[in-house]
């Protein structure tokens, strides 16, 4: 009797063992494993893509752990990645109200709001912060790049980026702040910024010719100029950059600088009808109107010319009185009420040797 | 110690179950570690102080009686000082059958306590289920032990005949 009873007691602790091991393992499969394990499965299913997967050991490491802010945060972006704000936002908002330094779980209500359609109470949330903490150079750059999403939010954004490389003068958040200033047309603003940057790093030639740009853009054409001749002393064969100099030259009225330019593009393009008629336009603005119908001639010639072209061809042959020539390319030109009456004229003129006034 | 230690050490599994309150979480190898040192710092210390003579039934027995010493514990603090309670003889007569099962009340309400409430707590998710497993397995230990006082106490006693006390003492 007493031996049955003693097998029966030593059978009962493992029966009930396994009875708990079993009922623990229905209600949860992970059940053996520490939040530290579930969470870092869960980095490492997310990072497989699994994200079904990845938020459940998530969700399991946090409940089991929810003082562990780091679980909390891991969990609230795994639900904003698998399109569930809401979830998203009530996490956070518990992680954030237990810890407030735990600026990731900020990140997370404020991500999780504007997919929520409430992108008003997500930046009041950012401003309320940065007012407490305005040195908190982490989320200044996060509240940057966040208002920066949007159109109607630049104003805000190149405020905290201003902040922020007022705190840090990182090149990089200065290059996010010129491009922001330029793209809301605040070319004033962006030039100082743009000086630095070409005086911090000289070699680089871009930041010289995002100067020239601005200044440009600034209509500020005499600065253009200065600098695209800079620029082009370092990079002498860039024809994109010596056409920008030379439209930049063409809008100072620096002329003589503007055809050196195109000279340079026409010779470099052979004869390309674009260059060809800046210069065209530039030498009969300087009177130079041989020079203009010489460089007009191969386009006149074509088979079939612009009648633009032909007009501005016949006019500067008319300049320089080859009236015959002239009257050829008039005669080519396809207005015909135009044509008659300038062939009539040219004629007069060549009958009666007149002198025009030109 | 067993008066006094072995009942809070049955308490606290039943604790956890209950509440599901632990300070151990994220510490679990510091824990595992202090408890494997207190453990074999355990078996050594019977093995020393039993001589070696069936240390494991010892133990059980320490265990088990843990109402005894309890009891006598209490009796200790209050009886003042030169005043010591009245003699019993307290085995009167050993071959009696003992209609006591009150005695077994404490062991019984242990026993049925560790073996219900982690299923309850489960069932209702009072406890983290890994936090639930992992005191099962003292639970195991405290039933085991216990159970088998319980058997024994309930069970006829039989003796080999050199042993048998009725052939010493006659009966």
């Amino acid at each position: 009797m007493v031996a049955k009873g003693r097998w029966v007691v030593r059978l009962l602790p493992l029966v009930f063992l396994g009875l708990i091991f079993w009922f623990a393992w229905h209600r949860d499969r992970d059940f053996w494993r520490s939040p530290n394990n579930l969470y870092q499965s869960a980095r490492q299913v997310s990072s497989q893509g699994e994200n079904r997967r990845a938020l459940e050991l998530a969700r399991k490491a946090w409940t089991q752990e929810p003082d562990n802010s780091q679980y909390g945060i891991f969990l609230g972006r795994l639900y904003l990645e698998s399109g569930q704000p809401q979830e998203a936002l009530e996490v956070c908002r518990r992680v954030y109200a237990r810890d407030g330094r735990a600026t990731g779980a900020l990140k997370g209500q404020v991500q999780a709001l504007d997919l929520l359609g409430d992108r008003a109470a997500a930046l009041t949330l950012l401003a309320g912060y940065l007012q407490k903490h305005p040195q908190d150079r982490e989320m200044l750059l996060f509240a940057g790049q966040f208002a920066a999403g949007r159109e109607e939010d630049r104003a805000a954004a190149i405020t905290y980026y201003q902040r922020l490389y007022r705190e840090d003068s990182d090149p990089l958040v200065r290059r996010e702040l010129l491009d922001l200033l330029v793209a809301a047309e605040r070319f004033k603003e962006a030039i100082p910024l743009q000086e630095e940057e070409a005086a911090q790093f000289p070699e680089n030639q871009e930041a010289l010719h995002r100067l020239a740009l601005l200044h440009y853009w600034q209509r500020d054409y005499q600065a253009a100029t200065q600098i695209y001749q800079r620029l082009l002393e370092q990079a002498a064969e860039d024809a994109a950059w010596r056409l920008e100099a030379a439209q930049a030259a063409d809008a100072a009225q620096e002329v003589d600088q503007a055809l050196s330019h195109y000279l340079w593009l026409y010779g470099r393009h052979q004869g390309k009808k674009e260059y060809a008629l800046a210069l065209a336009r530039l030498w009969s603005q300087k009177g130079c109107h041989a020079e203009a119908a010489a460089v007009l001639a191969p386009l006149a010639e074509q088979d079939k010319p612009e009648p633009e072209v032909q007009r501005s061809y016949a006019l500067e042959l008319l300049l320089i009185r080859d009236f015959g020539k002239s009257l050829k390319a008039y005669e080519a030109e396809g207005d015909e009420f135009v044509n008659r009456q300038l062939s009539q004229l040219i004629k007069l003129v060549m009958a009666k040797r007149l002198i025009l006034p030109f | 110690m067993s008066g006094l230690v072995f009942p809070i050490f049955f308490v606290i599994p039943l604790w956890v179950y209950w509440h599901g309150y632990t300070s151990l979480l994220g510490q679990e190898p510091v824990y595992w570690a202090l408890r494997g040192a207190y453990l074999a710092s355990t078996i050594l210390m019977f093995r020393y102080l039993f001589s070696r003579e069936n240390a494991l039934k010892q133990f059980k027995m320490l265990c088990g009686l843990f109402p005894v010493y309890g009891a006598a514990i209490l009796a200790a603090l209050f009886y003042p000082p030169g005043r010591k309670p009245p003699y019993r003889v307290n085995n009167r007569n050993p071959f009696a059958e003992s209609g006591k099962w009150w005695c077994l009340a404490p062991h019984l309400v242990f026993i049925i306590l560790h073996g219900t409430l982690p299923f309850l707590s489960l069932w209702l998710g009072w406890a983290l289920p890994r936090l639930i497993a992992c005191n099962a397995i003292f639970s195991a230990v405290i039933i085991w032990v216990l159970a088998d006082l319980v058997v024994a106490a309930w069970s006829k006693p039989h003796w080999s005949t050199a042993l048998d006390p009725r052939q010493a003492y006659g009966g």
